[in-house]
């Protein structure tokens, strides 16, 4: 019944996916965290909206980041990959349990080291990159003699590694705070809704 | 004819226990003023969802029994074309402002824009119920940075703008200051002077009184008394069942009670004014 | 009621100068086009030379004091940390020494290397830079609608700008109340962690309940009436100027291509 109107619902989230991202950014800042909690909506979104309305969070903070650091664009396919990878593990009950949920932040930074090696490969004129990720790709360089891209690929998985790791664990919190009249109403929201809840469905 | 008609309807949200409506039967006339008032999750923003089409083309969930507005069945009935027959305002002053226009007077043209209403006429239109609601001063503000009761009046302004045959009010003061609710109030008595069809829900029972031709009681998903403002307000067995009643009409018991009735129950205040004066002349 | 204001709605959208009132698709095609040719050719002199072509622009168009306070800003680290990393990154036995700093022995190739990609990241921020400062988002958007785009799309990219802005407002009103409460946010990292969490629930939870009135408050404003829209605020139509414009953007994409191409193949 009515399944279409099922995904209205999930358009109106993703302004809100979009500034969770900012916002977390921008707590995480304000309380010198060392962490980016940037992909936090990004994932909430596509785990609960399944790909669409989770890439376009990603693509939509990317160009909104844009404003201020049009470079910033380039990276928009990370935060898109993020939304894939969200919504196939929702499918798969993965944020449902805890240990799980932190296994699967090696995925997240897994994308996030080689997809984003690769942009910032081919930005930098395929060579390192001027981030903080240099601070681990130079002396792992210079200390194993590795190829440059990757060292670059491993330098950006292990930066990316904590941030996905908490990222994942504040993902899981939230998915399991939705109230069951809202998770109803969103396209892969069943997947979270309680087996109490469900029960009721079933008489 | 009635313009909204239910029968027999029972509708239950989706993983929940109980029925937020149990065998409702009712209809409502055009042109006429109805009141809906009763106990906090009595079925009244129920069924004020069920008439604007939200249950069951948003809320899924168990819907028996018929639903008619204007002779067709709920369920068949298109959103889009609902919404520019019934409108709809609600509680939250903060989530009916859409937050994508920068002024009132574009955010109040949005419900034109989006039906394609030629902009001759959306200007006109626009600037009129502005005026109307007296939100004229404020046009060129930005939407997002008006306070609570201002946001009301503009969502109101959007709302009456489409030019809806019937309009559904939801509780439309209970998040306001006294200043914002007295604003809404204004509005309502403006809207009772159109030959609108209106169902306002409201726990300010006097305002029901002096405005609405009928009432509707709800009590557990359930009807429990309906029929001309009068009528309903008077009744005695009000009082037990935990439902709002004027104070001016728990007066009146009370001096029947003691034994000096008057000659009738009074629902406002004015009336019963009249009535003491009558009573003390004798 | 402010009679002229509602008059100006009759006109087309003005947003000042000839710049600013540029289409924002043809605005974008040649922002586009220039930026693209500073990453085609890659060579420090051509983005260098971008660069002070884009302040002198932002001079004449009349942001240059926003524009330039947010180009350093994103400039100055990667300048910096190219240089240094490409004289870490870069090693071969036959560069040419350039400076020496303190001990430390430059080399020429290197520096020339990182001088290439900033010039060219630079040559192409700027760019967009300057298209995102003098464009409204919603005249971007609106140019889309009339281009066949849903106003869906028009709908969450705005509201995604208002989320942020509410919802910052809103991150910011419940710290400063756990700060009068006496929770702390300064101190150490698990403290601050403290913090961080029970700040999150209540804005997320406000943010999302949000939501759904939102849908229900759309939806009562025909937002899913699928036919014809109208639009209070209407773009100037395109003047043939504009579209010469957009060609001679083209123009000088294509040949940036052709001298890349050209300086590859050892012709030029």
């Amino acid at each position: 019944m009515a399944k279409n109107e099922n995904n209205k619902l999930a358009w109106f989230l993703v302004p809100i996916g979009v500034a969770v991202n900012f916002i977390f950014g921008t707590l995480v800042l304000l309380l010198r965290l060392p962490i980016y909690l940037d992909s936090c909506g990004t994932i909430i979104v596509g785990a609960l909206c399944g790909v669409w309305p989770g890439v376009i969070v990603g693509l939509v903070s990317n160009i909104l980041n844009a404003i201020t650091d049009p470079g910033t664009l380039l990276y928009a396919p990370l935060n898109m990959a993020f939304a894939v990878l969200a919504a196939y593990l929702s499918k798969k009950g993965v944020f449902k349990k805890f240990v799980p949920t932190l296994i699967s932040s090696l995925g997240f930074a897994f994308i996030g080291g080689v997809i984003g090696a690769l942009i910032t490969w081919a930005r930098y004129g395929f060579d390192f990159g001027s981030g903080a990720t240099a601070v681990v790709v130079l002396p792992l360089y210079a200390a194993t003699g590795l190829p440059k891209f990757l060292c670059q690929i491993i330098g950006e998985f292990l930066c990316d590694l904590l941030d996905k790791a908490i990222t994942v664990v504040v993902c899981y919190f939230i998915l399991k705070a939705f109230p069951t009249r809202f998770l109803s109403k969103l396209p892969l929201g069943h997947i979270y809704i309680s087996d109490e809840a469900k029960a009721l469905e079933e008489e | 004819m009635a313009f909204i008609e239910l029968k027999d309807v029972s509708y239950k949200y989706p993983y929940t226990k109980d029925f937020a409506l149990q065998n409702v039967t009712c209809s409502f006339e055009k042109g006429k003023f109805y009141g809906i008032i009763g106990e906090n999750g009595g079925g009244k923003t129920t069924l004020c969802n069920l008439i604007r089409g939200l249950i069951p083309h948003f809320y899924l969930g168990k819907l028996t029994g018929e639903c008619l507005v204007e002779g067709k069945d709920i369920r068949d009935w298109d959103t889009a074309e609902l919404s520019s027959k019934i409108g709809y305002v609600f509680q939250n002053p903060f989530t009916q402002i859409s937050g994508i226009k920068p002024t009132v007077f574009e955010e109040v043209a949005i419900g034109l824009e989006n039906l394609g209403v030629p902009k001759d006429v959306m200007l006109e239109r626009v600037a009129k119920v502005c005026e109307q609601l007296d939100i004229g001063h404020l046009i060129k503000n930005n939407p997002n940075e008006l306070s609570g009761g201002q946001r009301q009046r503009v969502a109101f302004a959007s709302i009456i703008a489409m030019d809806t045959d019937t309009l559904v009010i939801d509780e439309p003061t209970s998040q306001l200051d006294p200043e914002g609710t007295e604003n809404v109030f204004n509005i309502i008595n403006q809207l009772k002077h159109s030959n609108k069809t209106i169902i306002l829900v409201e726990h300010k029972i006097d305002l029901i009184a002096e405005f609405c031709d009928e009432i509707l009681v709800m009590e557990n998903g359930t009807i429990a008394f309906s029929g001309p403002t009068k009528e309903v307000l008077t009744k005695r067995e009000l009082m037990d069942h935990n439902a709002a009643i004027p104070e001016v009409a728990k007066f009146g018991h009370a001096m029947a009670d003691a034994g000096k009735p008057l000659s009738e129950i009074p629902v406002t205040l004015e009336k019963a004014f009249s009535l003491v004066q009558e009573r003390s002349a004798r | 009621m402010d009679r002229e204001f509602i008059n100006s709605y009759n006109d087309y959208v003005n947003n000042g100068n000839a710049w600013f009132n540029l289409n924002p698709l043809s605005k974008l095609w040649i922002c586009m086009c220039i930026g693209l040719s500073a990453v085609v050719v890659r060579h420090w002199q051509f983005g260098f030379s971008l660069c002070i072509f884009y302040c002198i622009a932002a001079l004449i168009i009349g942001i240059f004091p926003r524009f330039i306070k947010n180009y350093i800003t994103i400039s100055v680290l990667v300048i910096l940390l190219t240089i240094v990393i490409r004289q870490f990154s870069m090693r071969d036995p036959n560069f040419t020494p350039f400076i020496n700093i303190l001990g430390w022995q430059w080399y020429k190739e290197p520096f020339i290397a990182a001088l290439n990609i900033i010039s060219y990241i630079m040559g192409f921020s700027g760019a967009l830079l300057i298209y995102f400062q003098t464009t409204e988002m919603r005249d971007l958007m609106l140019a889309l609608e009339n281009r066949g785009v849903t106003h869906v799309a028009s709908y969450i990219m705005l509201s995604s700008m208002q989320s942020v802005i509410d919802m910052r407002q809103s991150a910011q009103t419940i710290l400063e109340s756990q700060k009068s409460r006496g929770i702390e946010t300064d101190g150490n990292i698990i403290v601050r962690m403290k913090a961080f969490f029970p700040t999150l629930g209540p804005i997320l939870l406000s943010a999302m309940s949000g939501t759904e009135e939102k849908a229900i408050a759309m939806d009562a404003r025909a937002f899913s009436h699928n036919g014809g829209h109208t639009y209070l605020r209407v773009l100037r139509p395109i003047p043939v100027w504009e579209y010469i414009c957009d060609g001679l953007a083209l123009v000088f994409l294509i040949c940036s291509i052709v001298w890349k191409v050209l300086s590859m193949t050892g012709r030029v």
